[in-house]
């Protein structure tokens, strides 16, 4: 089995995918000739054609627009926006059209669309490049938002996604494309969508944590076990619609619960998972709830990058302080 | 005055900068601010500005030099200055192997993920995983531990009973699914609170100037003591005297006879002859056995002898005492201490055992050390410390024994009592212990 980084899962499971399925096609800035600025659709528009695998001009709302048009239409369309940052200029398309478009059409049009955006910042990269804006997505209905944290997930939660027949948003974090390796099947699999990750399993403290936070989070772990201290870590996978159950299952025996996400704090996802398990265990609390997150204003350029991301450090105090309480 | 400017630090930890290119060369007349040269770093590339105006006299290295934070690399001073130079001071040649460059700064430890192979796609630099990772892939999860859900309790129920010092996944919740109520935790700290220190149950965490502290309260046994304590140092004249017990016979008449009390239930130990040996010694002076009443300028003589036995708890010191031990036997004083002491520890005490006292006993030795300055317990008038038994080698009629020795510390209350009359107690108590024949015979 191939050890490859998420970049090449990704670009597996599109190619798989495509030719599975002759009704998928791709769509975006630079997908075709270049491949993707980040390569993930590298090699697919040779494959394909550039019937099925198109540049588009730089119009993000265009770009959702005709996707949904293909959607309605009975195609798979598989829109790329370029960076996490631009998906805004093409809200409108995604929160008033493509995500109501099932409740619009009681029922009858129900559709697949899955928009892969490079989602988060770590790569030293210009305003608008680094953002994480998952919370406007989560919170708006009709729409499954998907992040992966490794190449394996990555292949197998695409699949899922491109297979749902619904509104997906795929936010790929950009910071871990080409960072870790695993070995990822050749074949056909899939990552179940709406079901989070227990990658650790452990009785002191329950860490959560998505995309490129994860790695952060074991990383944390592997220290605090080294205290003594075994955390349990959770990779949420599914943002939206949110396996709130195994976090409120885990922090029901660990009693502590640190968050990390690179989102802004205030209404970042940390303030919604905190709320649910506030709903569901309050009772088994053994301490205040801690969120490590980015903070409260514009994501920096690249020479105070590192002081916005959370890291292993910053969840460590996090943990520290449930720990003490 | 020319100025040395040093390669100013830059943050983010970054130790050194690779030069770019100079904007400025030897010679040229510069501004506060100006940008002097182009610095590429770790993170980026960044202009320096000149710290003062003035012209530029020097400057170090060209494209591609590194240069380490705190290192001089440029030389600004005045028009004269830059005239004085020599003329035929050369300008920089381009890009001059640097001379050694001066030791490293200490660097901080790296970050676990340091961006070891980058990747420079269109926008901005991806990190790239070595060839050769291991997998990230969460490999066989460690064996969980096992863990049974908390018990279902509010936070403010948490901190109750975290107040309380009751152990709350102990309890058996009463409340909706199973919940442990705030009633479940006051029962149970009801029930189990005897058996805590105050100290686990009612601290207050928090810190002082130097550090972290816990505030308890003062409550219970343990400000009665200090009450008692600090009225029976500010009330009285406490002197204490010391001296030794040769208890060899003693010891033997006690080995004899622990067997036949263990029969009729009583474990025998030196503490029954002590107070035999008092009650003599306190019948011979009997100023030893007064209290002074202050309020009627009397001092008042007792002809009753109760000994008070301090019995240490886990609250505290608790001082009941063996009433008339005059009129009983050794093994019923023997009885009575131990039941005493059970009771103490129980804390089923009646009150009438810790009132009455006339003379009092602390015998510290059980847990360690020779001598002490026992604190008298007022009004008594005095107070025998016992100290740890010991074997030791005395010289006596031209020879060196082991004997087993005991020592003793008495506290006199000098307003009562001379050193004198002290001195005569406690050679009677040492006389008694170590010719246990005269408890015997009543001398």
């Amino acid at each position: 089995m191939a050890k490859v980084n998420m970049v090449t899962a990704l670009n597996m499971a599109l190619d798989l995918e495509m030719g599975k399925n002759g009704k998928m096609l791709i769509l975006g800035e630079d997908v075709g000739r270049e491949g993707g600025v980040f390569r993930v659709t590298d090699g697919l528009q040779a494959k394909y054609g550039e019937h099925r695998v198109m540049d588009t001009p730089l119009a993000e709302s265009g770009i959702v627009g005709a996707a949904l048009g293909l959607a309605a239409g009975g195609m798979l369309p598989v829109p790329e926006i370029q960076f996490e940052g631009f998906i805004h200029v093409a809200m409108d398309q995604i929160c008033n059209q493509l995500g109501r478009y099932r409740t619009r059409s009681r029922g009858r049009f129900d559709l697949g669309v899955v928009i892969r955006v490079p989602w988060g910042g770590g790569i030293h990269a210009p305003e608008h490049h680094s953002d994480s804006p998952e919370t406007v997505l989560v919170h708006t209905p009709g729409l499954t938002v998907v992040t992966p944290s490794d190449p394996y997930e990555a292949k197998g939660l695409l699949l899922s996604s491109l297979r749902l027949g619904r509104p997906v948003v795929f936010c790929e974090p950009k910071r871990i494309y080409r960072a870790m390796k695993s070995e990822v099947p050749e074949e056909d699999y899939t990552v179940p969508i709406g079901k989070a990750r227990v990658l650790r399993e452990g009785k002191d403290l329950t860490v959560v944590a998505w995309g490129a936070m994860v790695r952060e989070a074991v990383a944390a772990a592997d220290e605090l076990q080294a205290r003594g201290h075994a955390a349990e870590v959770i990779d949420l996978r599914t943002l939206s619609p949110m396996d709130s159950e195994t976090v409120v299952e885990s922090v029901r025996k660990t009693g502590r619960l640190v968050i990390a996400h690179e989102a802004p704090r205030t209404l970042g996802l940390g303030a919604e998972i905190a709320a649910r398990v506030a709903e569901e265990a309050l009772t088994c609390l053994l301490a205040p709830i801690e969120r490590v997150t980015g903070w409260d204003t514009v994501m920096p350029l690249a020479l105070l990058e590192e002081h916005y991301l959370p890291d292993r450090k910053r969840i460590l105090a996090a943990a520290a302080k449930t720990l003490a309480a | 005055m020319a100025l040395e400017f040093k390669f100013p630090d830059l943050g983010e930890g970054l130790s050194e900068g690779e030069v770019v290119q100079w904007k400025v060369k030897v010679g040229d007349q510069v501004a506060d601010h100006q940008a002097l040269l182009e610095v590429e770093t770790d993170k980026a590339v960044v202009e320096v500005p000149a710290p003062a105006a003035g012209f530029v006299l020097s400057i170090k290295g060209g494209p591609g030099t590194v240069i380490q934070v705190g290192e001089v690399i440029a030389v600004i001073g005045s028009e004269a200055e830059l005239k004085a130079l020599p003329v035929s001071a050369p300008p920089p040649p381009a890009p001059e192997t640097p001379p050694a460059p001066p030791p490293r700064p200490i660097a901080p430890p790296p970050e676990p993920y340091t961006v070891e192979r980058e990747s420079v796609g269109v926008v901005g630099r991806l990190e790239e995983a070595p060839e050769d990772e291991p997998p990230p892939r969460p490999a066989a999860p460690a064996p969980a531990p096992v863990a049974k859900p908390r018990v279902e309790a509010l936070p403010k129920d948490r901190e109750l009973a975290r107040r309380l010092g009751v152990d709350i996944d102990l309890i058996h919740g009463t409340g909706p699914k199973g919940r442990v109520t705030e009633e479940d935790i006051r029962k149970a700290a009801a029930l189990g609170a005897p058996e805590r220190g105050a100290h686990a149950a009612e601290g207050v965490r928090g810190s002082d100037a130097f550090g972290p502290v816990e505030r308890v309260p003062l409550r219970g046994v343990r400000r009665k003591i200090a009450q008692a304590m600090t009225d029976s140092l500010a009330r009285t004249a406490q002197v204490t005297t010391m001296d030794e017990a040769d208890v060899d016979s003693l010891w033997r008449i006690r080995e004899k006879q622990k067997a036949q009390a263990l029969k009729e239930g009583v474990h025998l130990t030196l503490l029954p002859f002590l107070v035999k040996a008092v009650v003599g010694a306190l019948k011979r002076v009997p100023e030893m056995n007064t209290f002074l009443d202050e309020e009627k300028g009397q001092v008042v003589f007792k002809a009753y002898y109760n000994i008070g036995i301090a019995v240490d708890t886990q609250d505290g010191l608790i001082v009941p005492n063996v009433k008339d031990a005059d009129k009983k036997s050794i093994l019923q004083i023997a009885r009575e201490l131990s039941e005493l002491a059970q009771k103490s520890r129980r804390r089923t005490l009646a009150v009438g055992d810790l009132k009455g006292g006339t003379f009092t006993i602390t015998n510290y030795g059980s847990i360690g050390g020779l001598f002490g300055t026992p604190i008298i317990n007022y009004p008594e008038a005095g107070i025998l410390g016992v100290g740890r038994l010991t074997d030791k080698p005395v010289a006596g009629d031209g020879a060196i024994r082991i004997r087993k020795t005991l020592p003793l510390s008495l506290t006199f209350d000098h307003r009562l009592v001379d050193g004198g009359h002290a001195q005569h107690f406690l050679n009677d108590v040492i006389r008694h212990l170590s010719d246990p024949d005269l408890i015997l015979v009543g001398m």
